[in-house]
Parts: structure tokens; C-alpha cells; sequence
């Protein structure tokens, strides 16, 4: 592939060497002397020393028709700036840029960038995607794996919160065998109700465990 | 077409340019608010403008929202870098419906990036040229023979 690397300091260095080493062909900006210099003596490469933001950059670096663009620049406007010119007029295919500003990933994208990354918003992506960071639950795994002993920190908004054992209807793959309320220890009844801040404790296979904690937290 | 009366105004960029055109809106009685992330700068603005101000990044939808943009019949983008007035008119362009965006170039290339019906461009480089031609034209005494040199002569 054909790359087109603008600005970028630390992270520029890294993504310059991992292309690098998988062998595609690149061309680097950076406007800062001591990053180009920089840049150049750790990777081999030569490194223009140019603002990637101007027109005459992108003719001097012959960069037309690249295949990708990844640009890196400090400023929002800078990288829409660099994508804009690297698309619209230099026709590189596909433009990459960093974006400082989490709520500015969905505006870049509207606007034509077809992949804005910022780093808070993929932190916070990925943390969404794990169940839920604070009720983390912990595993234990008996008789070679074929036991799993779950702990569940129940948490306000949980399905289970609230409801006795009775009405919760636990499905039969799993037993709540369990319940920590500081400092008690309960052994559940019928009639015990779960409560939030509690945290419950359950046996099951290893294949419904997931299942039984999203029972416990959506009631399905 | 009675709605043609209706304007209303929001300058991005407490530029003197942009703080000149915020203060005469404002002074033909038209609706204005201005946004600027440096307060100082609104030291530029007429003493007597009686627009809002508004203080904050305009690249921050929130911060256009409240200059209520969604309303604008005109946005002008005024701040000191073309790279900011690039991002700001294309941002204004997908999210608002001002039927005129005016924005201020000075790196005339870059207009490229500015290409569609509702955005004009000022380019001060470009203005001071064709005005520095006016006045050397103006200046220039009428020549009665040709001295045989091509460009005109200095004005003494």
C-alpha cells in the first residue's frame, strides 16, 4: 500500500514503523523540525519537512492517487483540513486522522472522514463493550473447569435487585448459593430478597454462566 | 417574500474583521451574536454593539447551538486561521441551513475545500492586490508616449 503519514510526534513514530516493517511504500510529513528530524534518523525514512495542511506539500511529496492517508496533526481542523485535500483533491482513497475531541468523532464522519479516531471515545467504547467495569465479576472454577463459582456485585437498575428468590425465577441452569451483605454472609431462601450492594454468589456450569449474569442484570 | 426582511447574523471570530461586521449588523438593527473562545477579543467590537456575545470554541456544536446558528439566515466565519474556517464552514454546512456562508481565505488554494453554492469566499490577499492595483493605476500619470517600458512606471 501506498501511505501518506502527516504530523504526529510519539505516534507517528510507531505507526511510521509498524507500516514500515509490513513493507508498504510511505511518504512522511511533519512540520515540526525536531519530530522530522526525529522520525527520520529512527526509521531510515526520509521525512518532509513541510506544513501537511498546504496544497503545495501534496504536490512536492507526489502523493496522488495514494492509497491512505493517516494524519495525525495536534487540531481538529488541521487533520479535516489534510483529509479534505488528501481526498478531494489529491484523490488518496481512504483518509485516517486522529480527532482531539471526543464529540467531534460523529461530526467528522458526517462530514466525509471515514475514520476518526479519538482516543477518549474508544476508551469509553471499549468500557461499554465490558460488562459493566464496577460489577466486574469474578470466577472461580472447580473440578477442572467443569464448576464455575460466579460473584455478582449487584448494582441499582440490575433485574435482580429488589426481588426475592421466589419471584426472581433463577433458571434452573444455576444455583444463587450465596449472599454477601457486609458484614453478614446469607444463605438464600425463598424469601430472601437481593438487594443492591449485595453481592451474590452462584454455581453453575461454565457454559451458563453467562447467561446467569445476564439473567441477574437484564432478567434474560 | 416578506421573509427576505428577516436576517439574522452569527459571526465565528472576534477578528477585527469579524468584529466589524458583527458591530455594523448590529448597528442596522439586525439580530447578531458573535462567538469567540478568547474574551479579550471582544475589545474589537463597537461600544455600542447590542448583539450577543457568546464565549467558546466554535468548533463545539454545543457553543454554535447557542448563538442559536439554527436560525441563522447568515454565517460568517471570521477567525485568524484558514484551516479553522475551513473545518467550521464545512461543519456549518452539513449540520445548519444558512442559505449564506461567508468565509474568510487567505491561502486563495485552499478554496477548493470551500466548493459549494452557499459558501462565498473573501480573500483578503486577492482584495489588497486588485486594490493595490487601484491605487497605482489611479496614481499613475497618464502617459502621453510610451517610454518603451513594458510594466508602468513608479509613481514619483
Amino acid at each position: 500500500m501506498k501511505i501518506l503519514i502527516c504530523g504526529g510526534k510519539r505516534e507517528a513514530d510507531y505507526v511510521v514503523r509498524s507500516f514500515k516493517e509490513a513493507g508498504n511504500h510511505l511518504v512522511i510529513m511533519n512540520d515540526d523540525e525536531k519530530t522530522a528530524k526525529k522520525l527520520s534518523e529512527l526509521n531510515g525514512t526520509d521525512v518532509l519537512l513541510v506544513n501537511p495542511t498546504k496544497i503545495y506539500s501534496f504536490e512536492i511529496a507526489d502523493v496522488s492517487n495514494f492509497d491512505l492517508v493517516i494524519s495525525l496533526m495536534e487540531r481538529d481542523c488541521d487533520n479535516f483540513v489534510v483529509c479534505q485535500l488528501a481526498k478531494k483533491v489529491f484523490h488518496i482513497r481512504k483518509a485516517i486522522c486522529t480527532v482531539n475531541n471526543p464529540n467531534s468523532v460523529s461530526l467528522f464522519e458526517k462530514m466525509g472522514i471515514d475514520s476518526p479516531i479519538s482516543a477518549p471515545y474508544l476508551l469509553t467504547e471499549r468500557i461499554k463493550g465490558e460488562s459493566d467495569i464496577e460489577s466486574l465479576t469474578k470466577t472461580m472454577s472447580l473440578e477442572n473447569q467443569k464448576i464455575v463459582i460466579t460473584e455478582l456485585k449487584v448494582k441499582k437498575g440490575f433485574y435482580c435487585a429488589d426481588k426475592d428468590l421466589r419471584t426472581l425465577q433463577l433458571p434452573q441452569t444455576g444455583s444463587l448459593t450465596c449472599i454477601f451483605r457486609d458484614p453478614q454472609v446469607l444463605i438464600p431462601r425463598g424469601d430472601t430478597k437481593i438487594q443492591v450492594g449485595d453481592t451474590v454468589v452462584m454455581a453453575s456450569s461454565p457454559d451458563d454462566q453467562e447467561s446467569l449474569v445476564s439473567f441477574l442484570k437484564e432478567g434474560k | 417574500m416578506k421573509n427576505r426582511n428577516y436576517r439574522m447574523v452569527v459571526v465565528i471570530g472576534s477578528s477585527r474583521l469579524g468584529a466589524s461586521i458583527a458591530s455594523s449588523n448590529s448597528q442596522m438593527g439586525v439580530y447578531t451574536a458573535i462567538i469567540e473562545k478568547e474574551p479579550k477579543a471582544f475589545r474589537k467590537l463597537d461600544p455600542d454593539y447590542s448583539g450577543y456575545k457568546i464565549e467558546g470554541d466554535g468548533e463545539d456544536i454545543d457553543v454554535l447551538e447557542e448563538a442559536n446558528i439554527r436560525e441563522a439566515t447568515e454565517i460568517d466565519i471570521m477567525t485568524e486561521d484558514d484551516n479553522e474556517n475551513i473545518y467550521l464552514a464545512n461543519l456549518c454546512l452539513t449540520f445548519f441551513k444558512a442559505p449564506l456562508i461567508i468565509v474568510r481565505l487567505m491561502d486563495e488554494k485552499k478554496s477548493v475545500l470551500l466548493d459549494d453554492a452557499r459558501i462565498r469566499i473573501i480573500t483578503p490577499s486577492v482584495l489588497s492586490y486588485r486594490t493595490y492595483h487601484e491605487i497605482q493605476d489611479a496614481s499613475l500619470p497618464i502617459p502621453e508616449e510610451d517610454a518603451g517600458k513594458k510594466e508602468g512606471g513608479k509613481n514619483i
